[in-house]
């Protein structure tokens, strides 16, 4: 299991997460909704030890993550992959090389991958391109692959459908669902998408000024009573 | 903050030579690498030291023509195309070309968050982009430095016997005369200092950029001036020491 405990954090003096508390179990998907601002991709880096918290614990199947021991973070980052809003994509490499990249091997099941791409509807040759000839939507699923590729306990994802059209925002949200089935791993995703959370969510935790204010189940969200909660509902908060 | 900056350039050095010695180095990735900024690099570096023997060349026959003493040429220009122009006018080519590419490319990778992702995937950036870029720069910088040492030679030689009428022969003759062995291994230093700071300083500010495209286009300029001022001082400073040590007949 995936524990954040009391997680605090101020930037420029300002607080950004304020004693977080949230947990995710393996074969779970949890969806943190808020507003832009609010800290969402703040919470992402914290957890992965890119940005240090100022108090609180990360806790993975029950042991603590340092987060100034360097090999120990290293260790953590392979059971806990983040996946960026961007693809991030190495752009010297082939789709090929990035995949690769990570596993640091050949693949030992090269049927393995071209079922991936199958189910991805993308075409084998897409491996020996770079990654600028592709569209965003194609990096986008090639920066979540090469993440699964490497069978994390849990896969953290940062916006995955920010500007994907709808049919890849399906196709992204598909593609998470299989993965998590597939590995068994839990996943903590982070995003405005609203309808994705109440489609594809275990559990829906909902952010504010650093704060969680819900905690429940999708239908618990569209019962809730707190404004943003039925703002979100409503689809009617800003982007 | 000069200080600082320098001290946070030195662990960075330092870290890079711990991670080096305890986990090795992606040998893909240098071979490519090399291939990237030393094997491209080749025909431009060979031009530019071709041009540096034969302006230092014209212009010392310029100075000397006067006095009768133009069978000094080869052993004058060659000595000085060694010692002391010829490396650091090819260091500051190398500087602006290998130097800025590979802090632009790591900046690059460092705004779009590729080098997050890189730790993200249980992988340490700095040992399996940043080491191989930094080698490769280095190595490259160094071999170029010699090609184009030696193609500056080459160069005086042409421009002296097709330029100025003296014959390639005459020209060679009286080199060892004004090049004592101490010059060349002077010029083999050069190289190696020049070429290890060309590749530390610009991955070191390549992957300390942060922001946008701005950043990129400043970290890239610091690349630059930091380098080529570096590189003055460190020629005064080994031309100091080896007058110091040998004393300055010999250099």
């Amino acid at each position: 299991m995936l524990e954040l405990k009391a997680i605090s954090k101020r930037l420029g003096g300002l607080p950004i997460l304020q004693e977080v508390h949230l947990s995710v179990s393996p074969d779970e998907i949890v969806f943190v909704l808020g507003r832009s601002g609010v800290g969402k991709s703040v919470l992402l880096k914290t957890i992965v030890g890119l940005i240090p918290q100022d108090q609180g614990k990360v806790f993975l199947n029950g042991q603590p993550m340092d987060c100034f021991d360097e090999s120990a973070l290293t260790n953590f980052r392979r059971k806990v992959s983040l996946v960026f809003q961007m693809p991030a994509l190495l752009d010297s490499l082939t789709v090929e090389e990035n995949l690769l990249f990570a596993l640091r091997k050949p693949f030992p099941e090269r049927e393995e991958l071209q079922n991936w791409l199958s189910e991805l509807q993308l075409d084998v040759k897409c491996l020996d391109r770079m990654p600028q000839e592709l569209s965003l939507g194609v990096q986008k699923k090639i920066s979540v692959l090469r993440s699964v590729l490497l069978k994390p306990q849990f896969l953290l994802f940062d916006e995955p459908t920010t500007g994907l059209d709808p049919v890849g925002t399906r196709m992204m949200n598909d593609l998470i669902v299989k993965s998590v089935r597939k590995t068994h791993s839990g996943c903590l995703i982070v995003s405005h998408d609203v309808q994705s959370a109440l489609e594809i969510a275990h559990k829906i935790i909902l952010l504010d000024q650093g704060r969680v204010v819900f905690e429940g189940k999708p239908f618990e969200l569209k019962q809730c009573q707190l404004l943003l909660a039925q703002a979100f509902v409503q689809g009617i908060v800003s982007q | 903050m000069f200080f600082q900056n320098v001290g946070q350039w030195a662990h960075f050095v330092r870290l890079c030579f711990h991670l080096l010695v305890s986990h090795g180095i992606s040998g893909r990735e240098f071979k490519k690498q090399l291939l990237r900024v030393g094997i491209q690099s080749i025909p431009l570096t060979c031009a530019a030291g071709f041009f540096v023997g034969a302006i230092l060349a014209i212009q010392i026959d310029s100075q000397i023509r006067d006095f009768g003493a133009q069978s000094y040429l080869g052993g004058i220009s060659v000595s000085t195309t060694l010692r002391n122009l010829g490396p650091v006018l090819i260091a500051f080519f190398l500087a602006g070309r290998v130097g800025a590419f590979t802090s632009a490319e790591l900046g690059t990778m460092s705004i779009t968050d590729q080098l997050n992702a890189i730790r993200c995937l249980g992988l340490n950036p700095i040992r399996e982009i940043v080491i191989p870029r930094l080698l490769a720069v280095a190595v490259s910088s160094i071999v170029l430095l010699l090609m184009g040492l030696l193609m500056s030679v080459f160069g005086g030689i042409s421009i002296a016997s097709i330029g100025l009428k003296v014959n390639p022969l005459q020209f060679v003759h009286r080199v060892p005369e004004f090049l004592a062995v101490s010059s060349m291994v002077l010029a083999l230093i050069k190289s190696i200092i020049f070429g290890l700071m060309i590749g530390s300083v610009s991955c070191f500010i390549g992957v300390h950029i942060s922001g946008g495209a701005e950043e990129v286009g400043g970290g890239v300029r610091r690349t630059a001036v930091v380098l080529v001022v570096g590189i003055i001082i460190l020629d005064f400073m080994i031309s100091w020491m080896g007058s110091q040590f040998v004393g300055l007949s010999q250099w």
